[in-house]
């Protein structure tokens, strides 16, 4: 037996124990606790026919091209299934009852996602392709259809639909706002780093010690220090500057995101080898020319390698952004965590990660297609 | 050096406020001790998970393995540890079971990252010359690979011991006693004195870890006859990140 | 002492080595000569089991190596490689010491090795508590190959252990290797891709091509007209009448008639190319040697 599928048939055992452990919980509201289920016991016939789909894409023997899709098929009949049995479970109950997604649902979800993921791995490009753009196909398909409904986080989302597209979009605008400071930073630091080296090392120990600090000090030690500027010169609350709101989860994003960005700018500048440099300059390309012609297409994969950990820490890092009164989808969590309600926390973690898997993949496509031509 | 003083500075920050009305200064060293004791708790184990895992996946017999540890590792890193210790809560209930689930999983990719690294950047032909004079694999891997890889580890280490200070700060969010408390507390009431004490105490205690690491590591390099351990120092903090 | 009975390697889909067989007798060092991915390094690999034959046996001393415990083995066979391989973060004694310690010898004991081995490739003992990064490209070679002979053992195999020096270093070296090997009387597998190297050195030559052996025998018989083809020119650098020549001792092609008394005398223990230059750069087509004469036409026939 190959490591490779020792790994698979390890997810295969995890989407068992999930389908054992608590599946669907049905409570009277969203925030009592309810009564628990078994993945076996929730979904009845479903469990044991997507556990044999799924566990297809284990063996080596058979082909990835039948064993990624059977994969797929069963988790996605887990999905279903999972949204037919919320839906009955609620018939008859009080409209205030909810039916929640226990540990193993998402145990199995994602033990069952990786199979499919690794399985793929062994399929050419245009039929990996294919399987992710079925099963994205598959995901709208039942979600239009209605399938997940009855589901207590579908129930929470639709209470709160406005409010989460606002925060997504908050989100997403105080990110790219920080990223968009640390970059003004970074960018001219380097720059002058790379004409005189002396001030890399000072520069590089600053940014260096910000990110030593925990962020949740710093987004709140913000506060204090914002409030103390503010009163020192309140002509900066006429910009729209507070000690709470976005201002201080921009300004300590951008500090951690600073780091990466100046050292990938910077390591980009000097990956050309001195030799061609040399060369360039030999062969009587101005100064200009050689940034141009010969530093900055060595410089790009690197400097994306660098934007791809700041944007990914950028997303995770507003987060706290919901402490200090930014908003954001970490409000959602923080709300979520007050109240106890799991549902909430969810509809701000969840999109949270996506949002970074997301960026981070296609940042990487990026870095492929950069490095590829370089 | 730099870190240790930074510490001390930061620490007197954090103290002095109590004296004036602020949190009291026994109970802010109670929560630091607790903080301390909670980082390490996570992070040891943690280590020897990742520093085990980095092995395997650079055996010949693991090495399949690979993708799916750097997977992990990358699909890991997508999640900030807030999000991690929030979607804890619902599975493990309040207190210091969230965070130590947190702790473990943020431990562990940091040691690993840097032990994969490390034990790659061993130069092969010292592996090879290993196991021609005759050392078993188990030998070669002792006696040469991690002496080698020592260095870079260790600043894993250091990475994976300051993310450990500030994740039990943000698991001050699900109930556990840390010096987030003081933050969230002071958050909750607007109590911007409370906020800059709990503040100043975490990234106290963080320059701390960070300079004990560093002067470790130092230690092991003059003892080595190397200096390898800056560049390796900062290989590590890029991939840091802050819950 | 070393023996491959049809031995065949497989990596994958490709095949390194194709039915090879070949006999090393004790005390012979034999240099192993051919073109990069002829397979050479890879037959000498298979001694002490760090490539494993997909067919075939090899048999080392005697017994067949398969059934052997491969950590054991190698401690058993000394072996240096090209970029010397030393453990950077050891100093140089405890480099040499390596196999020694391994074996389980007791400290003095490996001390004393290592200051003989220090003075064997000629070393300053002074180098010894040094970390190999502070030495230079010649000194780090003499000491991979005093690691390699720390534990005495009969055979020696070495892989292009002079490719990374200078020319000059290399030449020392290679002086160095002839006097141990002549003191010691290991027997010695020596990979080259420098036929030069191969026939200064070696009393068996063994040409590999594609995996397989396409010349086996003396130095001289390689580049003899009736030598195969690949084999005398790759060894012949494009002159193998001259090669050839270097390499028999003026001895051979002596008569017994007295030389001309204005002949040129030629120095005992010169070669046959010695000869044919102090003809070339005196004008004279005999010569004097010992008490009897060397002739240009018996100088050329040799050269065949």
């Amino acid at each position: 037996m190959r490591a490779g599928e020792v790994g698979r048939a390890l997810l295969g055992l995890v989407v068992l124990a999930g389908l054992l452990l608590p599946w669907l919980s049905v409570a009277p509201n969203r925030l009592l606790p309810g009564v628990a289920a078994s993945g076996f016991a929730a979904i009845s016939w479903a469990a044991p026919a997507a556990l044999v789909a799924v566990v297809l894409a284990v063996p080596q023997r058979l082909p990835a091209w039948l064993g990624a899709p059977a994969a797929l098929a069963g988790v996605a009949l887990l999905l279903t299934a999972t949204g037919w049995a919320a839906a009955l479970s609620l018939e008859g109950l009080a409209p205030a009852a909810r039916a929640g997604l226990g540990g193993g649902f998402w145990l199995g979800l994602v033990a069952g996602a990786a199979l499919v993921v690794a399985r793929a791995a062994a399929l050419p490009g245009m039929g990996r392709a294919v399987l992710a753009a079925f099963a994205l196909l598959t995901l709208l398909l039942l979600w239009q259809a209605g399938t997940f409904e009855a589901l207590s986080l579908v129930v929470e989302y639709r209470a709160r639909e406005a409010v989460v597209h606002a925060a997504l979009l908050r989100h997403l605008a105080l990110a790219g706002a920080a990223l968009a400071l640390a970059l003004l930073l970074a960018v001219p630091l380097a720059w002058a780093g790379f004409r005189r080296p002396g001030a890399a090392g000072p520069v590089g120990a600053a940014l260096g010690a910000v990110q030593v600090v925990p962020a949740i000090a710093l987004f709140a030690a913000l506060i204090p220090l914002l409030a103390g500027l503010l009163a020192l010169l309140p002509a900066l609350r006429s910009l729209g500057l507070g000690a709470i709101g976005p201002a201080p989860a921009v300004l300590a994003t951008a500090g951690y995101l600073a780091l990466p960005l100046w050292r990938s700018v910077l390591g980009g500048l000097t990956a050309a080898d001195p030799a061609a440099v040399a060369a360039a300059r030999a062969m009587g390309m101005t100064e200009g020319g050689i940034t141009r012609e010969v530093r900055l297409p060595l410089a790009l994969p690197v400097f994306a390698g660098g934007l791809r950990v700041a944007v990914v820490q950028a997303i995770g890092l507003v987060t706290l952004g919901g402490l200090v009164g930014a908003g954001g989808l970490g409000a959602l969590v923080f709300e979520g965590l007050a109240q106890f309600a799991t549902d909430l926390m969810l509809l701000g973690a969840l999109p949270i990660m996506a949002l970074a898997l997301a960026a981070d993949a296609l940042i990487r496509l990026l870095e492929h297609r950069l490095g590829g031509s370089a | 050096m730099m870190a240790l003083l930074l510490a001390a500075v930061l620490a007197l920050v954090a103290l002095l406020p109590g004296w004036f009305g602020g949190f009291p200064p026994g109970r802010l060293l109670g929560l630091a001790a607790g903080h301390a004791g909670l980082a390490l708790a996570g992070v040891v184990p943690a280590a020897l998970l990742g520093l085990a895992l980095g092995v395997l996946v650079t055996r010949p017999s693991g090495r399949a393995l690979r993708p799916a540890a750097d997977a992990f590792a990358a699909a890991a890193q997508a999640v900030p540890p807030v999000v991690a210790v929030a979607l804890a809560v619902p599975a493990m209930g309040f207190g210091w079971g969230p965070t130590i689930l947190a702790l473990l999983l943020y431990g562990i990719m940091p040691v690993l990252r840097a032990t994969v690294a490390a034990l790659e950047a061993v130069p092969p032909e010292a592996r090879l010359a290993a196991l021609a004079l005759g050392y078993t694999p188990a030998g070669a891997l002792r006696e040469v690979e991690l002496p080698l890889a020592w260095p870079l580890v260790l600043g894993g280490l250091r990475v994976a011991l300051v993310l450990a200070v500030a994740t039990a700060a943000v698991g001050a969010l699900a109930g556990a006693a840390t010096l987030g408390t003081p933050i969230v507390l002071g958050l909750q009431n607007q109590n911007q004195i409370l906020v800059l004490q709990g503040a100043a105490a975490t990234a106290s205690l963080a320059f701390a870890a960070e300079g004990l690491l560093l002067a470790l590591a130092g230690y092991a390099a003059a003892r080595g006859g190397r200096s390898s351990a800056s560049p390796a120092s900062s290989a590590g903090a890029a991939q840091s990140r802050k819950p | 002492m070393i023996r491959f009975e049809n031995v065949s390697v497989r990596f994958g889909t490709t095949e390194a080595l194709s039915g090879v067989n070949l006999q090393v007798a004790a005390g012979v060092l034999c240099a192993l000569v051919g073109p990069s991915g002829s397979g050479k390094s890879t037959l000498m690999k298979l001694v002490n089991r760090l490539v494993e034959p997909s067919a075939g046996r090899v048999l080392v001393r005697g017994a067949d190596v398969a059934g052997q415990d491969p950590a054991r083995l190698r401690r058993s066979i000394g072996y240096v490689m090209q970029s010397t391989g030393l453990f950077p973060h050891r100093s140089v004694a405890a480099n040499i010491g390596t196999v020694p310690r391994l074996l389980g010898w007791d400290s003095s004991r490996i001390a004393a090795r290592v200051a003989a081995l220090l003075e064997l490739v000629q070393l300053d003992p002074a180098l010894a508590q040094r970390l190999p990064g502070a030495l230079s490209g010649g000194q780090a070679q003499r000491v991979g190959l005093a690691r390699a002979l720390a534990a005495d053992p009969d055979i020696l195999l070495m892989d292009e252990p002079f490719g990374a020096v200078d020319p000059i270093t290399r030449r020392d070296l290679r002086a160095e290797l002839r006097r141990i090997h002549a003191e010691t009387g290991k027997t010695i597998l020596l990979v080259t891709h420098d036929p030069e190297e191969a026939l200064e050195l070696a009393s068996q030559v063994v040409v590999l091509r594609d995996g397989a052996v396409v010349a086996d025998g003396a130095p001289a018989a390689l580049v003899a007209e009736d030598a195969p083809d690949f084999a005398r020119t790759l060894l012949g650098g494009g002159q193998p009448g001259l090669r050839r020549l270097s390499l028999l001792p003026a001895e051979v092609a002596r008569d017994g008639r007295p030389a001309p008394a204005d002949a040129p005398r030629l120095a005992s223990g010169a070669t046959l190319a010695d000869a044919l230059s102090r003809m070339a750069e005196s004008g004279h087509g005999v010569l004097a040697l010992g008490d009897g004469s060397l002739r240009l036409e018996a100088v050329l026939a040799r050269g065949r």
